[in-house]
């Protein structure tokens, strides 16, 4: 599918990369594509059918596995000590969980809110804190996650997920001066309309069949296969002075 | 808690190795006693100890006893 | 310029929060219901209704339905919230919920709450304090700066959802205020501190008034069609 990146190449098949989210969306795309390229993976799903699908895609190919629920920060400690233990230390921690609300403030209330922000931003925080501990990383660990051209531009109904990933970004640029003395880097990718199972499904379900983000995003719809590419220069070395930064892949949204 | 157990607190803090630190080292010869360990030892003794650390205190501050002594 | 207007105000009893409060006074605004759990000593001639709430309690939220009786609002100014510095290391699921509740998740719910009871006029204005932090990382802060990106964003959202009812949302995004050097953890943040960031604001530390200038700016009807922004006011600090 994506073409390999020359520089790159046999670069990240030595590394260690956790993928969070990686049962669906650009968290597949990405464990598919690092595994063909023999990296070795800490793969994570939220639910019990993701896991399955990891283990059905995956197994037998020297990856490792983990579930754990982002709606319960509080848990994620107990579970990922010991998946570390086995796994060893990272050289990559990419996040791709993200919940994707849709609903008008006069319709939130404070336990959806809260659920939303453990998913998309406070599990990531506790993921970061216990990745970050002496002896759980290389030199050199490059984490990512990914945010949204909603968190820029704000766009009705989207105000909570849209918050959720400003949060992000802004913890993003923080944590990049917190981290960098251990060497490591932190970076987020804020990506346009992306063309994945959930968006054909949203598509799908509306009437009209039109998208109005694509009138601004001009370059058409993102497919998976950019944001992969997007998300390997940012792991590698070939990208080991950016940091802390929100980098765009928009198709021109913003611009 | 022991004078030996609020010495890996600070150890885990400061992510130094597990009974690295004693009470008459110098703060000024321990590299990773930066701003972040320093600010990190502030919020320490609120969460465990629920005592407030000012800046002046912590200036003065010369060995990691005065660090343990403080944390009661 | 913000004659006839009722306005509502939640947040501390703090010197910023008391000098938007008097200012909103002195431009001879409808009625000014301040909210606060705190008890705020306001004399301003019985101008100030004073509703004292926990505003972050969301069971103590609904009963400000009942206490504004039916007064409808033309201004809602959420200066509430909380600060509070912790690096990576020490931090937990729960501070970021105690942060995010006050910061973010208490304004949205209020929010919901009074466009839920339709308490808000037409051609209202709500403004959001936030800090200069949401654009600018700092060590130890990546809670506090997110919690006021999360606002800044939820900010624009609102703005785009609320616009066919004409209500505009804005936000300040304030630099280091005078009174904030009071505050034990911005004291102990820059004691540690091997350079001191106050000196990046070029023009010195912002006085409260001119906060509440521009919060009553935001408030009037001078700008309306200014909606979805995130106002910097930093005396400088991100030049």
């Amino acid at each position: 599918m994506t073409e390999a990146i020359p520089y790159d190449r046999g670069f990240i098949q030595r590394k260690k990369i956790l993928i969070t989210g990686a049962s669906k969306g650009i968290g597949f795309a990405l464990a598919k594509e690092l595994d063909s390229k023999g990296t070795s993976l800490l793969l994570h799903a939220s639910s019990e059918e993701g896991y399955e699908r990891l283990w059905t895609h995956f197994e037998g190919r020297g990856h490792a596995f983990w579930q754990a629920d982002f709606f319960k920060p509080h848990e994620i400690e107990a579970s990922l000590q010991s998946v570390l233990d086995d796994f060893g230390p990272l050289d990559g921690f990419v996040n791709c969980v993200g919940v994707r609300l849709r609903r008008p403030v006069n319709l939130l209330n404070v336990s959806i809110i809260q659920d939303t922000f453990n998913a998309n931003f406070t599990s990531y925080l506790e993921v970061i804190r216990l990745i970050t501990k002496k002896k759980r990383f290389q030199s050199g660990l490059s984490i990512l996650s990914i945010s949204s051209i909603s968190a820029h531009s704000g766009a009705a109904g989207v105000s909570i997920y849209a918050a959720t990933k400003g949060a992000l970004e802004s913890a993003t640029r923080c944590l990049a001066k917190e981290l960098y003395k251990k060497e490591i880097r932190i970076n987020i990718i804020v990506c346009g309309q992306v063309n994945t199972e959930a968006y054909q499904a949203l598509m799908n379900s509306k009437e009209d069949k039109q998208d109005a983000v694509l009138e601004r995003q001009y370059m058409g719809l993102l497919q998976p296969s950019n944001l992969v590419n997007a998300c390997i220069f940012l792991l590698s070395e070939s990208s080991c002075f950016i940091n802390g930064t929100s980098f765009p892949a928009d198709g021109g949204y913003l611009q | 808690m022991t004078v030996q157990e609020k010495l890996n607190l600070i150890e885990e803090a400061l992510e130094l190795d597990v009974n690295s630190l004693t009470e008459d080292k110098a703060l000024e010869d321990i590299p990773e006693y930066d701003s972040m360990a320093k600010l990190t030892i502030i919020v320490l003794a609120d969460d465990e100890f629920g005592k407030k650390l000012t800046g002046e205190q912590l200036r003065d501050f010369k060995t990691v006893g005065d660090i343990v002594a403080f944390l009661s | 310029m913000l004659l006839g207007k009722n306005i509502l105000v939640f947040g501390s009893n703090s010197e910023i929060n008391l000098s938007i409060a008097e200012r909103i006074v002195s431009d001879q605004a409808g009625k000014l219901f301040y909210v606060s759990s705190e008890k705020v000593d306001l004399d301003q001639n019985g101008a100030v209704e004073f509703i004292q709430l926990n505003f972050y309690d969301n069971t103590e939220l609904d009963r400000l339905v009942e206490l504004l009786g039916n007064e409808k609002i033309d201004g809602i100014v959420y200066a509430g919230g909380m600060g509070g510095v912790r690096p990576l290391k020490l931090n937990s699921p729960d501070f970021v919920s105690q942060m995010f509740h006050h910061n973010v998740f208490t304004f949205f719910e209020i929010i919901r709450l009074m466009t839920k009871k339709r308490l808000i006029n037409e051609g209202a204005s709500i403004v959001a304090l936030s800090s200069v932090s949401s654009i600018k990382g700092l060590k130890s802060k990546s809670v506090y700066s997110s919690s006021k990106a999360a606002l800044d964003a939820a900010v624009r959202g609102m703005a785009a959802e609320l616009a066919d009812k004409k209500i505009r949302v804005n936000s300040i995004q304030k630099g280091w205020v005078i009174t904030d050097m009071n505050l034990d953890f911005i004291q102990s943040n820059m004691a540690v501190a091997e350079n001191n960031d106050f000196e990046k604001q070029v023009l010195g530390a912002i006085d409260p008034k001119e906060i509440a200038n521009l919060v009553v700016f935001l408030l009037s009807d001078q700008v309306k069609t200014l909606t979805g922004t995130n106002l910097l006011l930093d005396g400088g600090y991100t030049l």
